[in-house]
C-alpha cells in the first residue's frame, strides 16, 4: 500500500464512480423514454397520413357516383329554384355530407364551417368529435324542394336517403338505414351551408314482403353446373366472353340434360357486362334457369363500398329482372370472410343488400355458403350449401340445414380426377362413382344440385394457384366425355374396386419406385468412390523421414 | 474431479453500487414493460367488465332535457361499462360511460329535435330505440328575415318575412306563430303562419298608401323585435304634362319650357322626388331625350328652339308611363324675305342681309347660317356654314362640283332656296 494512500480516497473514488453510472442508468432511462416517444409519435404520424389517404381516397371517387342525388318535383315555392342556383345547391350540399365523411374517417374538424352553420354545425362537430371514430356514409339522396325564399336565400327540402354507420374494426353489426329529414340552407359566404335539420323517419331497410309460391319446386327440381368458361375462366370471363363459346357450351348444358346455370359476376365491375344480357337471352334459347352470383371475389364488406356496390345493382336491375333469372345469389361463400371482414359486418353488410336486390328485381336471393349462418339464412329464400366433403357427410348437412324451413340448393359440389394429385388421386371412375352417391343422396332428400364444373380448365389462372381446380369439370378441356357423363345420363357404375383404388395409385408407386432405384444406385456408386478415394490416399501418403 | 462451486445469486454477495445499477436496469424494465402492457391488458379489463353482467336485465329509463339526453339503467350489482351508439342526425355519436350501483346513469349532450335511433349496449344486453326530442318553447328574440327592404305598393307580389322560432337549443318549435303586420295607414293585420319544413313564412299582405310597414313575430313564448318595410310609391301612372312656354322664335337662342307636375301612382300616392323623368321629342328634325329627376313634385326641362320655324311634338316618359304630346312651335324671325345679293361669280361669293328678328333686332353675330348645295334632283351634296355678322353673312363658295344644281339657305327659322346663278354671266355691274 502506497504510503499516500488513504482508504477515504478510494471510497470517495468509489462514490463518484457510482453517481457516474447512476447518472448514466438516468440517462439511459431518460433516453429510452424518449425514443419510445418519437417512435410513438412516428407511428402516429404515419397513421394519421394512413388514415387521410384512405379518407380522401373513400371520399374522391364518391363525387362522380351516378344516382347520389336527384330532385325531385319541387312543391310550390314563392320563387322557382334557378337551374344554375340548382347546381350551386347540389354541389354544396354533397360537399358537405363528403366533408362529415371525411371527418368521422380523420377527426379532422376544420372543413366543417366550410358547410355547416347554426344549429347543424353544432351537430356536426359533436357527432364527430366522438372518442371513438366510426364510418358513416350516405347515398341515394332525394331531394324535394320544400321552399325558396323570394330573395334566393334560404333554402328548405326534404331529403330522402341511405346511410351506413359502423365500427372501424367491423366487429359490430353495422346500422343501415333510410332516413328521411328536413333540411334548411342558407347562404353564407358564397356557400349554401346546412342550418337546420331534422330527422322526420329513421329505419333500419326491411325485406319486402315478397312470396314465391314456385320456389321450392324450382328449387327441387334443379340440375345445374356452375359455369366457368374454358377459353377464359374465373375473372378473365367477362373482358373476354365470347358469345359464340357461351352458345357452343349452354347448348352441351341442355344436350347433358341441365336445367340451370350459375354464372359469376365480380364487383368492381368488369369490363363486357354488358354482354349479360346476351348470355341470358343464350340460356333462355336452350331452357336454362339462371342463377347469377353477384360480389364476386369481393372480399372487404366496406361500408365506404356500398354506394359503388349499389351503383353497380343499379346498373343490373334490370338484367336481373330477365325472366331466365330464377334466383339471384348475392354473393359466394361469404362465410369464408366471416373471420377476415368480421362476422357481424358480413351479416349486416349483405343482409341490406339482400333487402335491396329483393326489393329492386322481385326475384329470390340466396347467398352461397359453405355451411348455413343462422342470421344470414333468416333473411335468404333459398338455403344454399355448398359441399366438397364426403357423400356421407351430405345428409346430417341437409338434415341441419332443414331447420330454416326453407328451400335447399345444393348450389357447388365436385369432385376432381387428376391422377397425379398427391396424396389424394382420383380417377374418372371415382369421380363418377361419387357423382352417382351424391346425386342418389340429394334426390332422396329432394334437394336440387349444380355441378362443379362444366369442364376441366387448361388456360388461365385459377383462384389461389390451385391446380386441382383445373380437374373438376364433368367434361375433359377438350369437350370429350368423362365417365361421369355416363351417371348425368342415368346409367348405373360400378363403385371403384380394390384394383382401382390400387391403380389410382399408380404414379405414386412409380415414383417410389423411382426414388427407390435412385437411392440403390446412389448407394452401390457412392460405396465404390469411398474405395476408390481410401486407395488414392494410400497411394499419395507419404513415407516419414529416417 | 472438479467441482463447479456455484454461488447462490443474493444481494447479500454484490457490491451497493451494483445493486443500484441492478434496481435501476430492474425500474427501467419494469416501467418499459409497463407501456406495452398497459395497452394490452386496457381491452380486456374493458371487456371482462362488458362481459360480466349478473342480475336481472336492468331497466332502461330514458330523460330528455334542456342538457341533453340522459340514460338510466336500474338495477345494477356491479360495476359495468355502457357503451352507447347514437344515431344523431350529424352521423353516429359513440361514447362508453362507467356505470356503479349507486350512479347508473348518464347523460349526453346531444341536443337536436327530431328522431334518433340509439343503441345501448350493457355486458350482454343490448337495448335499441328511437328516442324523439320535442322541441321546447321558442326564445326571445324570434327574429323575422324580411326578403326585401323596400316594396313599391303597387307590385302585385309583395315580399315575404320569413321567421324561424327556435327554442334554447337552436330547435324549430312549430307550434303557434302570429305576425302582426301594422300598415302606413295605421290598420292591422294578423297572419298565423304554418311552421313546416322548418321554416315559417308568409307573404306580407298589400298596402294601399306606401310609408313604413311594420312587421311583429310572436309565439306563446316568445316575441322578436321590429322589422320594417318601406312601403314606396308604384310607377307614375299619371301626370300634368305641360308646356309652360310653347311657342319661341327659331333662333336657337330662345327656349321652350316643358314641365311634367304632380306625378301619382296608380293608388294616388305621391312620387318620390329623384325619381327619373325621360323627356323626348321624335320627327321633324327634333330627336332627342333627355332625363330629369323629379324635384318638389315636378321636373322641368328648358330646351333651346329648333333653328327653324315650324311645329314640333314632345312627350314625357317615367316608366309605363307615356305623356300625351305637347305640341311647341318654333317661330320664324321675319315675314320679309331676306335680302341676297350675289357679288362675283369667280369666286362665287354671295352676300346675305341684313335680317331682323321679330323683335326688328339683327341676330347675334355669330349665329349660323347653314347652306346645303344641292343636285338637280334636291340632294345634298356638300354643306358649308357661315357666321353672321352685324346682321349680315358674305359667303365665299369654294369651287363647286359640277353637278351643283341649287342652294338652301337656313338662318333664324328661315328657309330661302336659289338657284346657282349662271357663271358665263358677269355680275360686276350688280355687285354693291
Amino acid at each position: 500500500m502506497s504510503p499516500d494512500f488513504h482508504p477515504e480516497d478510494s471510497k470517495t473514488e468509489r462514490r463518484l464512480k457510482s453517481l457516474i453510472w447512476l447518472a448514466f442508468a438516468v440517462i439511459g432511462l431518460a433516453a429510452t423514454l424518449f425514443g419510445l416517444l418519437g417512435l410513438s409519435n412516428l407511428y402516429a404520424y404515419f397513421q394519421k397520413a394512413r388514415v387521410v389517404d384512405t379518407a380522401i381516397n373513400v371520399v374522391s371517387p364518391r363525387k362522380t357516383e351516378t344516382g347520389r342525388l336527384i330532385w325531385l318535383q319541387d312543391q310550390p315555392t314563392p320563387r322557382v329554384l334557378e337551374p344554375f342556383m340548382r347546381d350551386q345547391i347540389t354541389n354544396d350540399y354533397r360537399r358537405a355530407f363528403e366533408e362529415l365523411t371525411y371527418s368521422f374517417l380523420t377527426g379532422d374538424q376544420k372543413g366543417l364551417k366550410t358547410y355547416y352553420i347554426d344549429a347543424a354545425l353544432d351537430d356536426a362537430l359533436l357527432a364527430s368529435s366522438s372518442p371513438e371514430k366510426q364510418t358513416f356514409i350516405d347515398w341515394d339522396h332525394h331531394l324535394s324542394l320544400d321552399f325558396y325564399s323570394p330573395d334566393g336565400s334560404v333554402l328548405a327540402f326534404e331529403d330522402s336517403y341511405q346511410y351506413a354507420q359502423g365500427s372501424r374494426d367491423h366487429q359490430e353489426r353495422p346500422r343501415i338505414a333510410q332516413r328521411i329529414q328536413d333540411v334548411v340552407l342558407k347562404q353564407d359566404e358564397g356557400l349554401w351551408k346546412i342550418a337546420q335539420w331534422r330527422v322526420k323517419s329513421d329505419y333500419e331497410v326491411s325485406q319486402p314482403e315478397l312470396l314465391f309460391p314456385q320456389l321450392e319446386e324450382t328449387v327441387r327440381q334443379m340440375r345445374g353446373v356452375n359455369y366457368i368458361a374454358r377459353s377464359s375462366p374465373f375473372n378473365e370471363l367477362w373482358p373476354n366472353l365470347s358469345l359464340t363459346e357461351i352458345n357452343a357450351d349452354f347448348a352441351t348444358l341442355e344436350r347433358l340434360g341441365f336445367n340451370t346455370v350459375r354464372i359469376f359476376i365480380p364487383y368492381p365491375e368488369p369490363e363486357g357486362l354488358d354482354k349479360l344480357t346476351n348470355v341470358l337471352d343464350i340460356a333462355e334459347l336452350y331452357n336454362l334457369k339462371v342463377i347469377p352470383t353477384l360480389l364476386d371475389t369481393y372480399t372487404c364488406y366496406c361500408l365506404e363500398d356500398l354506394p359503388n356496390i349499389i351503383a353497380q345493382f343499379s346498373k343490373l336491375y334490370e338484367l336481373l329482372s330477365h325472366p331466365a333469372v330464377v334466383l339471384i345469389d348475392l354473393k359466394n361463400e361469404a362465410d369464408r370472410d366471416f373471420e377476415t371482414a368480421g362476422i357481424e359486418q358480413v351479416r349486416g353488410f349483405l343482409a341490406y343488400l339482400i333487402s335491396t336486390l329483393k326489393r329492386e328485381t322481385g326475384k329470390p336471393i340466396t347467398v352461397g355458403l359453405i355451411e348455413p349462418d343462422p342470421v344470414l339464412s333468416e333473411q335468404i329464400d333459398v338455403i344454399s350449401l355448398h359441399h366438397y366433403l364426403s357423400p356421407e357427410a351430405l345428409t346430417p348437412r341437409l338434415e341441419a340445414a332443414e331447420v330454416y324451413n326453407k328451400p335447399i340448393l345444393l348450389e357447388e359440389f365436385g369432385f376432381h380426377s387428376w391422377n397425379l394429385k398427391l396424396p389424394d388421386p382420383h380417377t374418372e371412375q371415382e369421380q363418377a362413382w361419387y357423382y352417382q352417391t351424391m346425386l342418389k343422396l340429394s334426390e332422396a332428400k329432394q334437394t336440387g344440385w349444380l355441378a362443379w364444373t362444366l369442364y376441366d380448365l387448361q388456360k388461365g389462372d385459377m383462384p389461389g394457384s390451385r391446380d386441382v381446380e383445373r380437374h373438376l369439370g364433368i367434361l375433359k378441356s377438350d369437350g370429350q366425355s368423362k365417365e361421369v357423363v355416363k351417371v348425368l345420363q342415368g346409367e348405373k357404375v360400378l363403385a371403384p374396386s380394390l384394383k382401382d383404388k390400387v391403380w389410382k395409385f399408380r404414379y405414386l408407386i412409380a415414383l417410389m419406385g423411382l426414388t427407390l432405384l435412385a437411392a440403390t444406385l446412389f448407394i452401390y456408386i457412392f460405396k465404390p468412390l469411398k474405395k476408390l478415394k481410401k486407395l488414392l490416399s494410400q497411394v499419395t501418403r507419404k513415407e516419414p523421414k529416417g | 474431479m472438479r467441482f463447479i462451486a456455484i454461488r447462490p445469486l443474493s444481494l447479500r454477495n454484490l457490491s451497493w453500487r451494483k445493486r443500484i445499477i441492478l434496481s435501476l436496469l430492474g425500474l427501467e424494465l419494469m416501467v418499459l414493460a409497463g407501456l406495452f402492457l398497459y395497452h394490452q391488458f386496457k381491452p380486456a379489463e374493458q371487456l371482462l367488465a362488458a362481459a360480466s353482467l349478473p342480475g336481472p336485465k336492468p331497466e332502461l329509463t330514458i330523460e330528455i332535457d334542456d342538457e341533453g339526453v340522459q340514460f338510466s339503467l336500474n338495477p345494477l350489482s356491479t360495476e359495468v361499462t355502457a357503451r352507447l351508439v347514437l344515431s344523431t342526425v350529424a352521423g353516429p355519436y359513440v361514447s362508453e360511460h362507467l356505470l356503479n350501483a349507486e350512479g347508473s346513469s348518464f347523460s349526453v349532450p346531444y341536443l337536436r329535435a327530431g328522431k334518433t335511433p340509439y343503441s345501448l349496449e350493457l355486458g350482454q344486453a343490448t337495448f335499441t330505440g328511437t328516442l324523439e326530442r320535442i322541441p321546447g318553447p321558442a326564445v326571445t328574440p324570434l327574429e323575422p328575415l324580411l326578403t326585401a327592404k323596400s316594396a313599391r305598393v303597387t307590385n302585385n307580389e309583395t315580399p315575404a318575412v320569413i321567421v324561424q322560432p327556435l327554442d334554447k337549443n337552436q330547435n324549430v318549435n312549430t307550434n303557434l306563430l302570429t305576425l302582426r303586420v301594422v300598415n302606413p295607414d295605421q290598420t292591422i293585420t294578423e297572419t298565423r303562419p304554418k311552421v313546416a319544413s322548418l321554416y315559417s313564412w308568409s307573404y306580407l299582405p298589400p298596402s294601399r298608401t306606401a310609408g313604413k310597414q311594420y312587421i311583429i313575430a310572436e309565439t306563446p313564448s316568445a316575441r322578436g323585435e321590429r322589422a320594417e318595410l318601406d312601403l314606396l310609391p308604384g310607377e307614375v301612372a299619371r301626370a300634368d304634362f305641360q308646356a309652360v312656354v310653347a311657342s319661341a322664335p327659331a333662333s336657337g337662342r330662345d327656349t321652350w319650357n316643358i314641365r311634367l307636375n304632380l306625378p301619382r301612382d296608380k293608388q294616388v300616392n305621391r312620387i318620390i322626388d329623384g325619381s327619373s323623368i325621360l323627356f323626348y321629342g321624335k320627327g321633324n328634325g327634333l330627336d332627342f331625350f333627355a332625363t330629369r329627376p323629379l324635384n318638389q313634385g315636378e321636373s322641368n326641362l328648358i330646351l333651346p328652339t329648333y333653328p327653324q320655324a315650324g311645329q314640333f311634338a314632345i312627350r314625357s316618359q317615367s316608366g309605363s308611363y307615356v305623356s300625351d304630346t305637347v305640341k311647341l312651335t318654333a317661330l320664324a324671325l321675319s315675314n320679309k324675305e331676306i335680302a341676297h345679293h350675289w357679288l362675283s361669280l369667280q369666286p362665287l361669293t354671295l352676300e346675305l342681309g341684313p335680317v331682323f328678328d321679330t323683335y326688328g333686332a339683327i341676330p347675334d353675330t355669330g349665329s349660323e347660317v347653314k347652306i346645303d348645295i344641292l343636285d338637280e334632283q334636291g340632294t345634298v351634296i356638300s354643306q358649308l356654314i357661315n357666321p353672321l355678322e352685324a346682321g349680315k353673312a358674305i359667303i365665299v363658295f369654294p369651287p363647286l362640283p359640277q353637278e351643283a344644281s341649287s342652294l338652301e339657305f337656313r338662318m333664324a327659322g328661315e328657309l330661302i332656296h336659289l338657284n346657282l346663278p349662271d357663271l358665263s354671266a358677269e355680275l360686276d355691274s350688280e355687285a354693291p
